[in-house]
C-alpha cells in the first residue's frame, strides 16, 4: 500500500514536473505573442490590440483591404516595419538562448555564453574596421559590408579554436582561456582603430557594439532564420548527449561519447549560429547568459525541454528589451538588455547561492 | 582527426558559400546614383514637346510634324505626352486638355527616381493635398504660392519664410535631415483619413538631396498606394526655377502664373551672368560650405548653383582637396582644414535664415552667423585668414537671388551690391508670399567680413 501511495507520489510529481515545464513554455509563447501586438500597436497608433491581431491574422490568411485604408496602411506598416524588426528579434533570441544554452553545458561553466569563445571581439573587429577603415571584404558598400565584415571577423575566432582543438588538448577550461586571449587580442586592435578616428566614426563603431535592432527588413531575415532552424535542429537533437556532457568529460567519455568530436562539432554549429546574429545585429548581451539560467531555475536542467523552453524565453526576453528600447526614445536594445540583463543575472547568483534551487 | 578535419572543411564551405551568396544578393540591392538629369526642358511635363517654360500650341504642332514623319520621335521625347511610348493622336488630344487646363486629367511629370535617374510620374491636374520633405522642395511650394495646397509637411523650421503654408496642414513630425518611422506612420494615416474624405494625397514631393529618407519601403508604400514622389535637386539654383514652375504649373491658376514670372527673373540673371562671365580669360575658383564648417564636394548642389553663377569648384583645380572632400557635405576635421587651399579664390557658405527682421534682430543675426559657436570654437576661428573670401548666402532665398549674390561675392567688379540687392527687390515686388511685406532691410540675404565689423562694431 505503501509503496503504491510512493508510485503514485512519483507519478504526480512528475505530471506536476511536465505541467510546469509546458506552462513555462506556454507562458513564453504567449508572452512573445502579446508583445508581437504592443509592437504593431506602437508602430502604427489609430489601431488597438484586438484590431493589431485581426489584421495580422487576416494578412497570414491572404485577405486584404481596401487601399489606402487605414486597415490597408496599418497592415503594410506592421508587416512592413514592425513585423522584420519583430521576427529579428524573435531569430536573435532564440539563437543566442540556444548557444548560451549549449555552451554552459559543454563548457560545464554557468558563465559561458555564445561570446566566450571570442566570436563577438572578432565580428566587433570586422564591423569596426568596416565603419572606421572603410576596410570591406568583397568590395561591399555601407551596411552590407559592415554585415559580410562582421560575419567574417567573428569566424576568425571561432574558426581559429575549432583547428586548435584537433592539435592541442582542448578541455572546457582551455576553451575559455583561448576565448579570452583571443578577446584581448581583437580587443586591442579595435581600441587602436577608435581610438585614431573621428568623434562621428567613433561614435558609428560604438553604436554597433552596443546592438541594435534598428532597420531590420525582410532582406536580412532569410539567411537568420535558416540558420537559426538548422542549428536549433541539431542542438535540439544533441540534448541527450548535452545532458551527458553536462555531468562532466570523463562521464561522457565513459557513456561513449567522442568528447573532442562532440565538442568540436557543437562549437562550429555555434559559431555559425552566433556569427550570422552578431553580424546583423551587432552585440546584444545577457540573452544568451541568463535565459538558459531562468529557464533552469524554473524547470530544471535536462536539456531536452531547456533547450526549446530557453529558445521561447530567449526571444520573449529580447522582445521585451526590444519594447523598452523602443518606449525610451528608441535606445539600442543592446543597452536595455543589459540594463535588465545585470540585476537579473545578481538576483540568480543570490537565489543560486541560498540553494533554493539545484541548477547545476 | 579526420572527423575534424571534415567539420573544418564543411564550416569554410558554410562560410565561404554564406559569402558568396550574400555577395550575390547584396550587390542586387546596390543601386547606381550617379545618374543625373538628361531631358532638357524647363517645364518638366510630358506635352511640352519643345521644352520651353509652357504647354501651347506651338507644343501641339510638333507632335503634328512627328507624326507626318517631318520630325523625329526621338529629338522630342515629351512630344510623347501621355506616355505610352508612342507620338499619336492621342498625344495630341492630352496636349489639348493640357492648354485647355481641364479638371481632373492626368499629368505625366518628369521627376527623378530614388537612384536620381528621370522616371515619369502621373498626378492628377490639378494637383491638391500635397506633402512636403525638406526646406528645398517647401520653398519652391511656397514660392510659386502653392502653400494653399499643402496638406502636411515632415518638417517646418522658418516660420516667416514658410508662413504660407496652408494653415490646416498636418505636421507629420520629422526632422529636418530625418524622416523617423513615426513621422511616416504620420503620413500614411493623414492619407488614410483623406481619403476617407474623398481628398486624397496627391503627391509627395521631395528634395533630391534627402532622398535617403525614402527609403526602399517607404517607395514601396508610395508605389502600392499609388502615391507620385515628385522630386527635384531644388537645392540647385536652376533646378529651382524649374521647380517653381513645374510646381506652379501642376497646381494651375494663379500659381502657374507666379512660377512661370518667378522663373523668368531667374532665367535672366541666369543669361546676364553667362553673358558676363563667358568672356572671362579666367574664372574665379570657390569652395562651397554648409552648416557653418561643412566643406560641400563639387557635385553637390551648392556647388552646381557657384558653377552657374560662373565659377569654377576649387575641386577641379585641386585633386587632393577634391578626394578628401567626395561627399556632399564632409565636416571640417579641424580649424586648420582649409590651410592648403588658401589659392582659392572664395568660399561661399550657405545658410538658412528667416527673415522678417528688425536692425537689431539682423545685427545679432550676422554676428550670429560669422562668430557661430561650432561646439565651443568659432567659425572665425575655422576661417582664419579667410575673412576677406568668405561670404555667406541665404539659402531660402529664391534661385535667381542666389546666383546674383554668388556672382557678386566672386566677381565684384562685374556684378556689384546695387545688382544683386535689385534682383531681390523684384522677387518683393513679383508678390511670391513667402517675400510678402519684407524689405531688403528686413532680409539677411548676404554677409561679407565688411557687415560683420560694422556689426560687431569693430574698426
Amino acid at each position: 500500500m505503501e509503496q503504491t501511495d510512493d508510485k503514485a507520489g512519483i507519478i504526480r510529481e512528475y505530471h506536476h514536473q511536465i505541467f510546469r515545464k509546458v506552462i513555462v513554455f506556454i507562458a513564453s509563447v504567449l508572452g512573445i505573442i502579446f508583445f508581437v501586438g504592443l509592437f504593431s500597436i506602437d508602430s502604427y497608433p489609430g489601431i488597438d490590440l484586438r484590431e493589431t491581431y485581426e489584421i495580422i491574422w487576416n494578412h497570414i490568411i491572404g485577405n486584404s483591404y481596401e487601399p489606402r485604408s487605414l486597415y490597408w496602411w496599418a497592415d503594410r506598416h506592421i508587416w512592413g516595419t514592425a513585423m522584420p524588426h519583430i521576427i529579428v528579434a524573435i531569430l536573435a533570441g532564440v539563437s543566442l538562448a540556444v548557444c548560451g544554452t549549449l555552451m554552459q553545458s559543454l563548457m560545464g561553466n554557468p558563465l559561458a555564453d555564445p561570446y566566450s569563445t571570442g566570436i563577438s571581439s572578432g565580428a566587433c573587429f570586422g564591423a569596426v574596421s568596416a565603419i572606421v577603415m572603410g576596410a570591406v571584404v568583397f568590395g561591399f558598400s555601407n551596411q552590407y559590408g559592415i554585415v559580410v565584415n562582421a560575419f567574417i571577423g567573428a569566424m576568425i575566432p571561432a574558426l581559429l579554436i575549432i583547428y586548435l582543438s584537433s592539435r592541442i588538448r582542448m578541455t572546457p577550461a582551455t576553451l575559455i582561456l583561448l576565448g579570452t586571449a583571443i578577446s584581448y587580442f581583437f580587443n586591442s586592435l579595435i581600441t587602436y582603430m577608435m581610438v585614431t578616428t573621428d568623434a562621428d566614426t567613433l561614435k558609428s563603431a560604438y553604436m554597433w557594439q552596443i546592438g541594435s535592432l534598428d532597420g531590420m527588413s525582410w532582406e536580412s531575415i532569410p539567411i537568420m532564420l535558416v540558420v537559426t532552424i538548422l542549428g536549433s535542429v541539431f542542438v535540439v537533437f544533441a540534448a541527450n548527449k548535452l545532458n551527458v556532457m553536462s555531468l562532466g568529460e570523463n562521464s561522457a567519455k565513459s557513456l561513449g561519447i567522442d568528447v573532442q568530436q562532440f565538442r568540436t562539432i557543437c562549437l562550429a554549429v555555434m559559431a555559425i549560429m552566433t556569427s550570422v546574429i552578431v553580424a546583423f545585429t551587432g552585440i546584444i548581451g545577457f540573452v544568451g547568459l541568463v535565459s538558459p539560467h531562468i529557464v533552469r531555475l524554473l524547470v530544471g536542467s535536462d536539456n531536452k525541454f531547456v533547450l526549446p523552453i530557453s529558445m521561447a524565453f530567449g526571444a520573449l526576453l529580447l522582445l521585451v528589451a526590444d519594447y523598452l528600447a523602443f518606449q525610451l526614445s528608441n535606445i539600442p536594445v543592446g543597452v536595455v538588455m543589459s540594463v535588465i540583463g545585470s540585476p537579473i543575472f545578481l538576483i540568480l547568483i543570490i537565489y543560486h547561492t541560498k540553494s533554493k534551487g539545484a541548477v547545476y | 582527426m579526420k572527423a575534424t578535419a571534415i567539420i573544418a572543411i564543411a564550416v569554410v564551405v558554410v562560410v565561404v558559400g554564406a559569402g558568396v551568396g550574400a555577395a550575390i544578393y547584396m550587390n542586387n540591392n546596390n543601386k547606381d546614383s550617379t545618374d543625373y538629369s538628361n531631358v532638357n526642358s524647363k517645364l518638366m511635363v510630358r506635352g511640352n514637346a519643345n521644352g520651353d517654360f509652357t504647354v501651347d500650341g506651338d507644343d501641339l504642332s510638333i507632335v503634328d510634324k512627328v507624326i507626318a514623319g517631318d520630325l523625329k520621335k526621338e529629338d522630342y521625347p515629351l512630344a510623347d505626352a501621355n506616355n505610352d511610348g508612342d507620338v499619336n493622336d492621342a498625344d495630341k488630344e492630352q496636349i489639348q486638355n493640357m492648354i485647355d487646363h481641364k479638371e481632373g486629367m492626368t499629368i505625366y511629370v518628369i521627376s527623378l527616381n530614388s537612384e536620381g535617374n528621370e522616371t515619369t510620374v502621373s498626378v492628377k491636374y490639378p494637383l491638391r493635398n500635397v506633402v512636403v520633405y525638406a526646406t528645398n522642395m517647401e520653398m519652391p511650394c511656397v514660392y510659386c504660392n502653392g502653400g494653399k495646397y499643402i496638406a502636411g509637411y515632415f518638417t517646418k523650421s522658418y516660420a516667416t519664410a514658410e508662413k504660407s503654408f496652408n494653415a490646416e496642414a498636418v505636421d507629420l513630425e520629422g526632422q529636418q535631415r530625418t524622416i523617423n518611422d513615426a513621422a511616416w506612420t504620420n503620413f500614411t494615416n493623414l492619407d488614410a483619413s483623406l481619403v476617407a474624405k474623398g481628398t486624397p494625397i496627391g503627391a509627395l514631393l521631395v528634395d533630391y538631396s534627402g532622398i535617403a529618407q525614402i527609403t526602399e519601403s517607404r517607395m514601396s508604400d508610395l508605389n502600392e498606394s499609388g502615391i507620385p514622389m515628385i522630386s527635384y535637386t531644388s537645392a540647385d539654383a536652376t533646378d529651382e526655377l524649374t521647380t517653381v514652375l513645374t510646381l506652379g504649373y501642376l497646381f494651375g491658376g494663379d500659381c502657374e502664373k507666379m512660377g512661370l514670372d518667378y522663373a523668368k527673373i531667374g532665367w535672366d540673371v541666369k543669361d546676364k551672368i553667362k553673358e558676363k562671365t563667358d568672356a572671362l580669360e579666367k574664372k574665379k575658383s570657390y569652395i562651397c560650405g554648409t552648416m557653418f564648417i561643412y566643406i560641400c564636394g563639387k557635385t553637390s548642389s551648392f556647388n552646381t548653383s557657384a558653377t552657374t553663377a560662373g565659377g569654377v569648384a576649387y575641386a577641379t583645380l585641386n585633386a587632393g582637396f577634391d578626394s578628401k572632400y567626395t561627399k556632399n557635405s564632409t565636416k571640417m576635421a579641424s580649424t586648420e582644414a582649409l590651410s592648403n587651399y588658401t589659392d582659392a579664390d572664395v568660399f561661399i557658405n550657405n545658410r538658412s535664415m528667416d527673415w522678417g527682421l528688425d536692425a537689431d534682430a539682423k545685427k545679432d543675426l550676422i554676428i550670429e552667423t560669422w562668430d557661430h559657436s561650432n561646439s565651443g570654437t568659432s567659425s572665425r576661428v575655422y576661417f582664419n585668414g579667410w575673412e576677406d573670401k568668405l561670404f555667406y548666402i541665404n539659402n531660402l532665398l529664391p534661385g535667381g537671388v542666389k546666383l546674383a549674390y554668388m556672382a557678386h561675392a566672386m566677381y565684384g567688379d562685374l556684378f556689384d551690391r546695387e545688382w544683386a540687392d535689385g534682383i531681390l527687390k523684384q522677387y518683393i515686388d513679383l508678390g511670391t508670399l513667402p517675400l510678402e511685406g519684407q524689405t531688403l532691410d528686413s532680409i539677411l540675404a548676404f554677409i561679407q567680413f565688411s557687415d560683420y565689423k560694422a556689426a560687431a562694431g569693430i574698426a
